[in-house]
């Protein structure tokens, strides 16, 4: 007799439904295990071709894989998060500014820099930081802002990917600003939809884990579609994890390429507006405080990160090129000064630690306006270090 | 069904068959899972690059 004859059919619908089913939980059981492993043990940062410029997005999971491997439990954590300014842009990943601040530290210290392009300082590395806030309690989280400068609890939508991952994972503290800004993010009516199926796709991704699994199987194995951050196609579906951090080097692009006259045009615009809206000019000509504006920048930062982590967060207050603030009038940069002392002033009211990159940086120690050469890494390495050390011992840290 | 599979297929014992056809199609809920386990991926990221501005 015939299978067919005896009414076997080719396909078993139930058996059909027991292979989905039973795959999805293999699939969901490998990522919990490749989430765990450091994907990118010879990457001091998340360069470009690990990070959103390439349609790659490092999951929760696998950033804080990647704090485990550099940090000892014996260790104090330090997260460098921010933006491209702490990652590192135009410094080489062999003298990153926060290697110089590892080696500055020493070995009770492990120094991570989780800063990204674009990024601000409720990103990607705060997150992180927060997410390990019991397994490394003696942590320190750092980043950087532009004077009277604050952001959203919630980031910036290029990162906001992460923000939903460490949420849905349930690996934040409950911060009701936060989870305010999330509903109102979600609510918003003209990006109501797309923002629904984001919310939905965090959501299943708590539970299945594809991201963690496909970032592994993208690093290690092969990437599956091809982005036109890497337009040869014979790279583009390489593992990403097999590419080398290429940052571009500042201290060999020449100078009048970094400071064209279209650059330094439009640097010097942005260069002389850095503090304006934070002050207005008195009947006497000195510079009085903006209140509105003072006040609303204070409300932002105040919500910026959950007050219990406050006290062990270092906010760096950026400071632009001498190249552009040595050609201002006198009274733009005493309205700068002004505005950086107000802005570190402002942090240690709100709970936080705060500095200045200081005024000892020459034209040769920026790349561009704001973005360091490997000497200005190196300065800013080693004004960093002292409050770095400062905060550990005030946090208790250092106590045997 | 091509002929000589349909062939294959008729002339195979029946628990043969029914085991073949249990096995088949749990292999084909394998590769459902995958291909849906990669979509939900896929699906989430966004359609072009992060192009960086430094502001």
């Amino acid at each position: 007799m015939s299978a067919l004859k005896t009414g076997n059919p080719l396909f078993r619908p139930w058996a059909v439904l027991a292979g989905g089913i039973l795959g999805l939980a293999a699939l969901v059981w490998a990522a919990r295990i490749v989430g765990r492993i450091d994907l990118h043990p010879n990457s001091v940062r998340f360069h470009p071709m690990i990070a959103p410029d390439s349609q790659y997005e490092p999951t929760m999971a696998e950033m804080r894989a990647f704090v485990r491997a550099r940090c000892r439990p014996d260790q104090i954590l330090v997260i460098v998060g921010g933006n491209s300014i702490l990652l590192g842009v135009g410094q080489p990943a062999d003298r990153v500014w926060s290697g110089k601040l590892q080696e500055l530290l020493g070995d009770r210290y492990a120094v991570v820099n989780l800063a990204f392009r674009g990024s601000c300082p409720t990103d990607g590395g705060a997150l992180v930081a927060e997410s390990l806030r019991d397994e490394f309690p003696r942590q320190i989280y750092l980043a950087n802002v532009a004077p009277l400068q604050a952001f959203d609890t919630i980031g910036i939508e290029a990162y906001r990917f992460i923000l939903f991952d460490a949420y849905y994972k349930g690996l934040l503290v409950d911060w009701p600003p936060r989870t305010g800004d999330i509903r109102d993010y979600l609510a918003d009516p003209p990006h109501r939809a797309a923002r629904r199926e984001r919310d939905l796709a965090a959501r299943a991704d708590a539970w299945l884990r594809f991201r963690d699994f496909w970032n592994w199987w993208s690093a290690t194995k092969f990437f599956t579609f091809a982005t036109p951050y890497q337009p040869d196609i014979k790279l583009a579906y390489k593992p990403r994890a097999s590419f080398r951090d290429q940052e571009t080097d500042y201290d060999t692009l020449p100078f009048e390429q970094r400071f064209s006259p279209a650059n330094v045009a439009a640097d010097t615009v942005i260069a002389r507006a850095n503090s304006s809206a934070g002050y207005t000019r008195s009947a006497t000509g000195d510079w009085e405080l903006n209140r509105n504006h003072y006040d609303n920048f204070l409300r932002l930062a105040t919500r910026m990160f959950p007050d219990p982590l406050k006290p062990r967060t270092l906010i760096l207050v950026g400071r632009n090129s001498p190249f552009y603030t040595e050609r201002f009038e006198p009274e733009l940069r005493e309205r700068d000064e002004l505005a950086i002392r107000e802005t570190i002033l402002a942090w240690e009211k709100i709970g936080c630690a705060a500095m200045d990159f200081g005024p000892g940086f020459a034209v040769a120690d920026f790349g561009d306006r704001t973005h360091l050469t490997t000497s200005g890494g190196v300065k800013l390495a080693a004004a960093t270090a002292p409050h770095i050390r400062a905060l550990a011992d005030k946090l208790g840290y250092l106590a045997p | 069904m091509p002929t000589a599979l349909h062939k294959f297929w008729s002339a195979l014992p029946a628990p043969v068959a029914g085991l073949l056809a249990h096995l088949g199609s749990v292999a084909i809920g394998l590769f459902a899972a995958f291909v849906l386990y990669y979509v939900l991926y896929r699906i989430g990221l966004p359609s072009k690059p992060f192009i960086y501005v430094a502001f």
